[in-house]
C-alpha cells in the first residue's frame, strides 16, 4: 500500500487512474468474483506489496524482424509484486487504454499472490473460484500466461467492461463511435490482451472491432476517446 | 555344393548390409530426437496442455531471461511460500549455483526440431508470422521463444526458459526445472518470471 502510494506520487496520471478506479466502488466487495474487490484487495492489504512503476520494457525481436512490445508487465521480486508500465506505452495511448492495463495487470498481481499464498485460509476458495489456474491435480499450471487470460476471458470480460465504463463515465469520457454504447466500446476494450485465447474464440462477437478499437486507443487514435493524461 | 554354400553366404552378407544399412536409416531420420528436442517438446507438449497445437518457435534462441535469472538466489523471483520448491533441494542448489550465466549462447534451433513429432513452425526470415497488426487470432497461439538448455553435469537435471508473446499484453515468460525420471523429461517445477 505505501509503495503503491509513493510510487504512484510519481506518476501522477496513473496516481488519478488507480484512485478513480477504487473510488468507484470503495466498500470491499468479495475478491473472488468481482474485479473491484481483487482491486480493492491489492490496494488497501496490509500484507500484500504491490508497486506500480514505469519502464522502457526493451521490444523483442523475433528471426523474422518483427518487434514485439509489452504493454506491461506483472512480476514478482524480493517479496513485492511488481507492475512496470512501459513508457512507450504511457506517451502514445489513451487514458481509457491505460486505466484497461491497470485493471487488467491488477489482476495479474490478484491471481500471483493468490497462487503463491498455499497457506492461507482463503486457497481453497481462490481455488474453487479460479479453477482454470489449476491443473487436473490441483497444482498451479506450468503455462499461467495462458491460464490466466483464459481466466479473464470467460468469467471476467463483463465486470472489467463495467468497471472502465464507470471510470470512463467519472472522467467525460464518451464513445467515439457513432452508434456504440459507451458501455459496448469498454466491452470491446476488455477484450485486450485476451485475444488467442479460447474465450476469446467463442465469445468475442465482433472480432475486427475489437481489434480495431484496441489498437485505436492503445495509439491515441485520432478516431479514439483521444483523452491523455499519461 | 560349394557354390550353393558360397552364394549362401553371400546372401546372409547382403542381408546384412540391407538390416545394417536400414539400422542407419532410421538413426538417421531420428536426428530430431535430440536431448534437447526432447526437453523443448516436453515443455511444448505442457504449454499445449497435452493436446498438440501447433507452434510458432522462434528459430534462435533468447538467452536474455536465463541470464537475468539469479541461479544463487532464485527466492528473489517469488513472493509464495511454497516450501517444496526444487530450489530449495541440496542437489539442485548445487547445480544452480554451478551455472555461470555469462557462458550461455544463443543458438539455431532448425536441427532440434528436424523430424520430431510436433508441428512446429520456425519463425524464420520472411517466412515468420505477422505479428502484431495481421494475426489472425483465430489460429495464432504466440510466438514462442526458447533459451538455450542448461543441462547438470550428470545429464538428469535441466533449465530452461520459455517465453510466449500472443499480444502486446498476453506474454509470459517461466523458467522450468526439468529432471529425467525413467528416461523420460519430466517438468518438476517452473518459476512465472513475467506475465502481461
Amino acid at each position: 500500500m505505501t509503495n503503491i502510494k509513493n510510487d504512484i506520487v510519481l506518476f501522477s496520471s496513473l496516481n488519478e487512474i488507480i484512485q478513480d478506479l477504487v473510488a468507484i466502488d470503495p466498500s470491499l466487495q468479495n475478491p473472488f468474483y468481482d474485479v473491484t474487490g481483487m482491486i480493492n484487495r491489492i490496494v488497501n492489504s496490509t500484507t500484500w506489496n504491490v508497486t506500480i512503476k514505469e519502464a522502457n520494457i526493451p521490444l523483442i525481436t523475433d528471426a523474422s524482424g518483427n518487434s514485439i512490445q509489452t504493454n506491461a508487465k506483472t512480476t514478482a521480486e524480493n517479496g513485492s509484486v511488481i507492475i512496470t508500465f512501459n513508457d512507450t506505452y504511457l506517451n502514445a495511448a489513451t487514458d481509457l487504454a491505460v486505466a484497461r492495463t491497470m485493471i487488467h495487470e491488477s489482476m495479474h498481481s490478484y491471481f500471483v499472490y493468490g497462487l503463491g499464498l498455499p497457506l492461507d485460509v482463503e486457497y481453497e476458495n481462490f481455488k474453487v473460484v479460479h479453477s482454470l489456474l489449476f491443473d487436473k491435480k490441483g497444482n498451479p499450471t506450468n503455462d499461467q500466461n495462458l491460464a490466466q487470460h483464459q481466466q479473464m476471458a470467460i468469467r471476467y470480460t463483463n465486470q472489467i467492461a463495467a468497471l472502465l465504463e464507470q471510470y470512463a463515465v467519472k472522467n467525460n469520457i464518451t464513445s467515439p463511435v457513432p452508434g456504440l454504447s459507451l458501455l459496448d466500446y469498454c466491452k470491446d476494450l476488455a477484450w485486450g490482451g485476451l485475444e488467442g485465447t479460447k474465450g476469446y474464440r467463442l465469445y468475442a462477437p465482433d472480432k475486427s472491432r475489437i481489434e480495431s478499437n484496441i489498437i485505436k486507443e492503445n495509439t491515441n487514435d485520432p478516431t479514439s476517446t483521444q483523452k491523455k493524461g499519461c | 555344393m560349394k557354390k550353393n554354400i558360397s552364394r549362401l553366404l553371400f546372401g546372409i552378407y547382403a542381408l546384412g548390409i540391407i538390416i545394417t544399412n536400414a539400422c542407419s536409416q532410421n538413426l538417421h531420420s531420428s536426428q530430431g530426437e535430440t536431448e534437447d528436442y526432447k526437453v523443448y517438446s516436453e515443455i511444448l507438449l505442457s504449454w499445449s496442455d497435452g493436446k498438440g497445437y501447433e507452434f510458432i518457435v522462434n528459430k534462435l534462441t533468447n538467452d536474455k531471461m536465463i541470464r537475468q535469472f539469479n541461479f544463487k538466489n532464485p527466492k528473489e523471483h517469488l513472493i509464495d511460500t511454497i516450501s517444496d520448491r526444487v530450489i530449495y533441494n541440496d542437489d539442485w542448489k548445487h547445480f544452480l549455483d554451478d551455472v555461470n550465466p555469462s557462458q550461455i549462447r544463443n543458438h539455431d534451433l532448425s536441427n532440434n526440431f528436424k523430424g520430431g513429432s510436433f508441428r512446429v513452425h520456425l519463425s524464420e526470415k520472411n517466412k515468420g508470422n505477422t505479428f502484431p497488426s495481421t494475426v489472425n487470432y483465430e489460429r495464432y497461439n504466440g510466438t514462442i521463444f526458447f533459451s538455450p538448455i542448461l543441462f547438470s553435469e550428470d545429464h538428469k537435471k535441466a533449465i530452461c526458459t520459455i517465453e510466449n508473446y500472443v499480444s502486446p499484453e498476453n506474454a509470459g515468460g517461466t523458467i522450468v526445472f526439468l529432471q529425467k525420471e525413467g528416461g523420460k523429461w519430466v517438468i518438476v517445477d517452473h518459476i512465472t518470471l513475467f506475465i502481461s
